[in-house]
């Protein structure tokens, strides 16, 4: 397997030859852009990689977080969720702290725990943007986790994708 | 005491904080161990790039930065500027040597029976840092440059009288491109810096301060097996022997004793000359000593401005009123100034005995102790007699004299015809009841890690 690709074009004239995420942000030619078609915005997901700097820290709680507490916490975080991580920053779940019923069994002073939700949709730091979007899809999430080996990192949303995209390879707008 | 911004020049509260709520310092740990887990993952050349804007952040907004610090403790304006580009110099310093200083260990692998045999360094995670006002941008930089660039992340407990400088630093950072978390500022008091100790998600902790802040956090430390750094007082000696240059020697003298007001672990407090030229350096530095302008910290023809607190202060007022009533001879000083304002002149004390409490306890103030001795081995002995070993000064141009010095000055560090301060390249700490572990240098930068032994046997 090489990491670079060559486009030759008829005549086996040398087009470009370059990584492919690199031919994918940025074609040499006209030909070259026709080449590899009018998706390749799209491609560029599976050869663009997660990074840190990606991510979202969301609001986040622990399952003795109070429900009192976890409103409090999503409150003016510009979200209505908040992820549920135990003490060693390892993913739980997540939660709605606005959908809680106050009015149940355990009432404010009740922790998030029974409310908790499982987060299925979850992807390794070293996964692609592609395998990040495709998880998103899957699940119907609004967002997807992404973690190191269980430990949570944060979270990547639409938004963040599309800056990724943005970001990746010189960093041209990209239509999605 | 309360979390506010007091001018000590005027005695005039400005600002007042809340502390943080007990959910709110939640959120905070459980933000830093989550951001702790995504740095590790970071490169090198990305913290330092991070690292190099907040440099040039620092550089920026020195001007601004500078006179909150003056305004919140009372520094004069120009030695808190020259602080701000201390900081800057010291977070490049780091941004330009992380990776090197903390590079895998090659070890002997045959020697062992591995294929491979190297120790790497790994961040430790969240590290708490309990700092003081005395430099409150310096004390914190020279522990967050190196913590960052290691991997770690930092929770700022700082003193309760910069809260502004505090919420700066905790912003730094994060303005730098560091993500969100790296660097948080706890408002709080120091009630509860020992649950935080405690917090499982904190890894190790360290602390720039009092002697007994030190004994509490290192008590707590070592209860749960967490690392710790502590840089405690000091009542560092100044010794002067004949062979010295007599006025480069006194001029140093002064600004050594009077920098940040006199409120410097590592400030000159006991100066101990040699008798042959002892009325002569006596003159010069009383000289030096009363030409100093005291006045408002923020006008730049200051040198010595306003102690950071009233009690401060007191503390002073109470070490200088022992000595004179045991005999002790005030040769310029000593008067508090009427008016608001919390200053004190530069004052010099002599004739000192053991049984004054300036002898033996660190005096914060501008306040200087002459001590008259007959030789070099005297010198030594008297600058020994002391329960601290921060740093140590000698102005010497004699070899032998300056070996003897270097040998047995029992301090973190001796400074020989110069006066002791900090550099990034330098370690920094002390021994004694002035405390362990070294700030600075590559021991500073792998003071929060683990070093990791890897041993890979033959296929």
């Amino acid at each position: 397997m090489g990491d670079r690709i060559a486009v030759l074009s008829q005549g086996g004239v040398l087009e470009q030859y370059e990584t492919p995420a690199e031919l994918l942000a940025h074609p040499a030619t006209a030909f070259v852009s026709d080449f590899i078609g009018a998706d390749r915005g799209l491609r560029r997901l599976a050869v663009t990689p997660i990074e840190v700097d990606d991510l979202y820290s969301p609001p986040m709680v622990t399952p003795q977080t109070t429900v009192a507490e976890a409103r409090n916490a999503v409150a003016g975080q510009g979200t209505s969720w908040a992820v549920v991580i135990d003490e060693a920053g390892r993913l739980l779940g997540w939660v709605e702290p606005g959908r809680m019923d106050e009015t149940g069994s355990a009432g404010p002073t009740g922790t998030v725990a029974r409310y908790m939700r499982p987060l299925d949709a979850r992807v390794p730091i070293d996964a692609s943007l592609k395998a990040a979007f495709s998880e998103m899809l899957q699940h119907d999430a609004g967002w997807v986790a992404v973690l190191d080996r269980g430990r949570f990192l944060g979270v990547l949303t639409p938004d963040a994708l599309h800056a990724a995209l943005r970001r990746s390879v010189g960093g041209d707008p990209v239509p999605v | 005491m309360a979390i506010a911004t007091t001018n000590p020049a005027t005695g005039e509260i400005l600002r007042r904080f809340d502390e943080i709520s007990d959910e709110e310092l939640e959120s905070c740990l459980a933000r830093a161990v989550v951001t702790s887990q995504q740095l590790r993952l970071t490169t090198f050349e990305q913290r330092s790039a991070w690292m190099r804007r907040a440099a040039d952040l620092l550089d920026a907004e020195n001007e601004t930065v500078a006179r909150m610090m003056t305004t919140e403790m009372g520094k004069s304006v120009k030695s808190a500027r020259a602080e701000v580009t201390k900081c800057a110099r010291g977070s490049r310093y780091y941004a330009e040597h992380a990776a090197a200083l903390l590079a895998d260990e090659p070890a002997d692998a045959a020697a062992v029976g591995a294929k491979a045999a190297y120790a790497r360094y790994e961040p430790l995670g969240v590290v708490l840092a309990v700092m003081p006002w005395n430099f409150p941008l310096w004390q914190v930089v020279r522990f967050a440059a190196p913590g960052l660039m290691a991997g770690n992340v930092g929770l700022l407990k700082h003193a309760s009288n910069v809260p502004q400088t505090a919420l700066y630093l905790g912003e730094l950072f994060t303005r730098a491109g560091f993500p969100d978390g790296s660097f948080q500022a706890l408002l709080m008091g120091s009630a509860r810096v020992e649950s935080v100790i405690r917090d499982p998600r904190v890894a190790a902790v360290t602390l720039t301060g009092s002697g007994p802040a030190g004994a509490a956090v290192g008590a707590v430390a070592g209860e749960m097996i967490k690392p710790s750094v502590l840089e405690l007082g000091g009542s560092d000696a100044f010794v002067v022997m004949p062979s010295a240059d007599l006025e480069k020697a006194a001029a140093v003298a002064t600004t050594a004793r009077c920098q940040n007001n006199g409120q410097s672990c590592i400030a000159a407090k006991r100066f101990i000359v040699h008798e042959a030229v002892a009325d002569e350096f006596e003159r010069r530095f009383v000289e030096h000593m009363s030409a100093l302008t005291i006045g408002d910290p923020l006008e730049d023809a200051t040198d010595v401005g306003p102690l950071a607190t009233s009690s401060g202060r007191d503390d002073v007022e109470e070490l200088v009123a022992d000595a004179v009533a045991k005999g002790a001879k005030v040769l310029c000083g000593g008067e508090r100034w009427t008016g608001p304002g919390w200053f004190y002149p530069p004052t010099v004390v002599s004739e000192l005995t053991p049984e004054m409490r300036m002898y033996r306890e660190e005096v914060f103030g501008p306040v200087a102790g002459l001590f008259r001795v007959g030789s070099a081995e005297e010198a030594v002995a008297l600058a020994n007699d002391t329960e601290f070993g921060l740093g140590a000064n000698a102005w010497t141009n004699d070899e032998d004299e300056r070996d003897l010095f270097v040998r047995d000055l029992a301090a973190g560090a001796v400074f020989i015809n110069g006066m002791v301060t900090s550099y990034p390249e330098l370690p920094f700490g002390g021994i004694k009841t002035s405390g362990y572990g070294r700030e600075l240098s590559a021991q500073g930068i792998r003071a929060f890690c683990n070093l990791k032994t890897v041993w890979v046997g033959r296929d």
